[in-house]
């Protein structure tokens, strides 16, 4: 699709307002326990350690999001309680264990990592639980360990690293690319589609590093990289890595010969607010940037944040917040919260969240967005960090592989 | 390919890297040759040295407004790290010295629970970065490639610390009654020694080298709550591998690790993260006290 294309289905994209989201609610019909009554949810993530810069977010765009349902007149309630994963899969599945058999909860949602949500998936499963990932990105809990409770609300690391290569290829003239990729699940899966649609577009892999996680010392993958001389560099490395990349690769004006530097995470506010005067440009991906789209359900969902919590939200606050309001309305649409409701709600739903309509293919469990955010991110006028000087939003269908799951 | 000149760069790269690592671990070294106590919660005093940097240099900081700042703070930065330890010394660890290390490796655990959180409730989560100081900010052509010149200050830097260190412990009576403090504490305090107070200097020695090294990470890493921990890790294997107790295994040792680590990148890749345990496996199973494990602090 041209980016012009692009644009006119942004323009129509999320017209609904939160209000009207919230509205729907009083509609519910009156099947199984009538539409009314109280779904809790059990929000698990990282609220500690250095993926706390995840959970957080995900924390309040849950809690903002059951405030707005309960201050609102839809007859169904939200009850959010927190629990830390500590970015530990036997914790994440402890955590999940004690919200099903001792506190009830009828929803677990959030994950920030994929080895969390991988494990507590399987764990949902036994306890027919419904699980609602709204972060992790790794595609295997909707392909070869997708099961019947497990959905995700956000679009998946294939589709958001599909759409990145897509941007590449149309922002970029080079075809020679290096990958310097975080040697664990993560890096591996994003690398592996990344390289797959850049050859399909004609690049050549010149070269490819592997740096553990949190390594703290990327001397040697700079080295090794501009030696390889490539035209375009990616990289998945996200948050404290990516910053510590940057910081040394600028000691090695590795900006300056490097035409095209790919940084799938680098939107992500947290890079730049750090880096400061050391940031650099960059093609990036994100799920939310908060300026996009421009609509008044946007705008509205902003407002509110910024009123609650005194900052702009970020991508996984409003996927969280979004995801919520994905299982209100699934409840509203098949008229119970039963778990079996809430299933065959969410199958085929189309909701509105702040960036747009998302909707749940029932095949895999997997949402496709109307929109994913890409483009070149650098110093925009009235922001003290760095947001998108150019965006071209890749419609998600496009992206979206066909179904490669057996429920 | 692999190159004689990107081999000799990962070595130089390597040994920068090093002193960094040397830095850290030379207080824990230190701090166990002379007072018997692995302090765990060394990293943290690392960590406490990079962000004291931030929020001196930072806008708004202390000394932002000052010309030099970065400098200033290399040296203020430390001093107040090295406060923090001697508080820490005189009040907490204090009372367990005689106790089995056991008990002190649980309570500096404790106390890297209580300063990392505390800084994440102080400071919250999100990374911080310092920029580089214009002065030495510029790259130097080394084999023909550009590289960046604040490898070499490291590796300047951590050559001065460790020949005062050597220079104060082996030619100085100041590094005679430490040495002797270490080897017979009760002979020492007999002879007039006042032992606590040399305890207390070595953990303030420890400390602020720790805050240093903490201080000369910031322009080079992203600063987090978390950041000590990664680094006491890499701490314990090189004074293991030199030898617990030994200042000079210490400077061996990291640079050792420093520079196998980069050579292992080259050819190694994939077993890259798993040779320092690797190197710490044959050094104790060879020579189980270490390299220079003979030796007890310097």
């Amino acid at each position: 699709m041209s980016s012009h294309r692009r644009r006119d289905v942004l323009k129509g994209a999320g017209a609904i307002g939160v209000g009207a989201m919230t509205s729907l609610a009083g509609c519910a019909g009156n099947q199984g326990n009538g539409g009314s009554g109280t779904i809790s949810v059990g929000h698990l993530a990282a609220l500690s350690g250095p993926f706390a810069t995840i959970g957080n977010p995900s924390r309040d765009g849950a809690d903002l999001a059951a405030k707005q349902i309960n201050n609102s007149d839809s007859d169904i309630e939200i009850d959010v309680t927190h629990a830390d994963t500590e970015s530990s899969p036997e914790t994440g599945v402890t955590k999940a264990r004690e919200l099903v058999q001792q506190e009830n909860i009828d929803v677990l949602m959030g994950f920030g990592s994929s080895s969390v949500a991988k494990a507590v998936s399987e764990f949902a499963n036994t306890q027919d639980t419904l699980m609602v990932t709204t972060i992790a990105q790794t595609p295997d809990i909707t392909t070869s360990g997708c099961n019947r409770v497990t959905f995700r609300t956000a679009s998946n690391l294939d589709q958001l690293t599909t759409a990145l290569a897509q941007t590449t290829d149309e922002m970029t003239d080079g075809t020679r690319i290096a990958g310097i990729l975080p040697d664990y699940t993560f890096g591996q899966q994003t690398w592996e589609v990344y390289q797959r649609e850049m050859e399909n577009l004609g690049a050549e892999v010149v070269n490819e590093t592997f740096p553990s996680f949190g390594q703290g010392d990327y001397q040697n993958e700079i080295q090794e990289t501009l030696n390889a001389d490539p035209d375009i560099v990616y990289t998945s490395m996200w948050a404290g890595d990516l910053i510590t990349f940057i910081q040394q690769a600028n000691g090695f004006d590795f900006f300056e010969q490097i035409p095209d530097f790919v940084a799938g995470s680098g939107a992500i506010t947290d890079v730049s607010r750090s880096l400061g005067s050391d940031m650099q440009e960059m093609i990036a991906v994100d799920r939310y940037f908060f300026q996009y789209p421009d609509t008044e359900n946007n705008q509205q969902f902003v407002d509110a944040w910024q009123s609650e919590y005194d900052e702009i939200p970020v991508n996984v606050g409003q996927e969280t917040y979004a995801g919520v309001y994905g299982v209100l309305e699934a409840a509203n649409a098949s008229g119970g919260t039963s778990t079996d409701d809430l299933i065959s709600g969410l199958e085929g739903l189309e909701w509105q969240a702040p960036e747009g309509t998302k909707t749940m293919r029932a095949a895999d469990h997997q949402a496709i967005d109307d929109n994913i955010w890409t483009g070149r991110v650098g110093p925009v006028d009235d922001l003290d960090f760095y947001g998108f000087t150019e965006m071209l939003p890749v419609d998600g269908a496009s992206v979206t592989p066909e179904p490669d799951c057996d429920l | 390919m692999v190159t004689l000149d990107s081999i000799a760069l990962a070595i130089v790269s390597g040994i920068a890297n090093g002193m960094l690592l040397f830095l850290a671990a030379v207080g824990l070294t230190l701090i166990f040759g002379v007072l018997d106590v692995l302090n765990f919660a060394h990293g943290s005093l690392y960590m406490l040295g990079a962000y004291f940097t931030y929020f001196l240099v930072s806008d708004g900081g202390l000394l932002a407004s000052l010309p030099g700042s970065f400098w200033l703070a290399l040296v203020v930065a430390p001093l107040l790290v090295a406060l923090v330890g001697v508080v820490m010394e005189r009040f907490i660890i204090r009372p367990v010295y005689d106790q089995d290390h056991e008990f002190q490796l649980l309570l500096t655990f404790g106390l890297v629970l209580v300063i990392d959180n505390g800084a994440r409730i102080l400071w919250g989560t999100d990374f911080r970065s310092v920029s580089p100081p214009g002065l030495i900010d510029f790259q130097i052509n080394l084999l023909g490639s550009g590289y960046p010149f604040y490898n070499v200050f490291l590796i300047i830097v951590g050559a001065l610390a460790a020949l005062t260190m050597w220079l104060v412990f082996e030619r100085t009576r100041v590094g005679k009654i430490v040495r002797a403090s270490s080897q017979d504490r009760g002979m020492a305090n007999a002879l007039g020694v006042n032992v606590p107070l040399v305890f207390t200097g070595t953990f303030l020695l420890g400390s602020l080298l720790a805050g240093l090294g903490g201080a000369l990470a910031a322009p080079y890493q992203s600063i987090q709550p978390t950041m000590g921990e990664s680094i006491i890790i890499e701490s314990f294997i090189i004074v293991v591998i030199g030898g617990l107790g030994s200042f000079g295994g210490a400077f061996a040792g990291a640079l050792l690790i420093g520079v196998v680590n980069s050579l292992a990148f080259l050819y190694l890749p994939s077993l890259q993260p798993v040779i320092p345990f690797l190197l710490v496996a044959v050094v104790l199973l060879t020579r189980p006290a270490g390299l220079f494990g003979k030796e007890v602090a310097a």
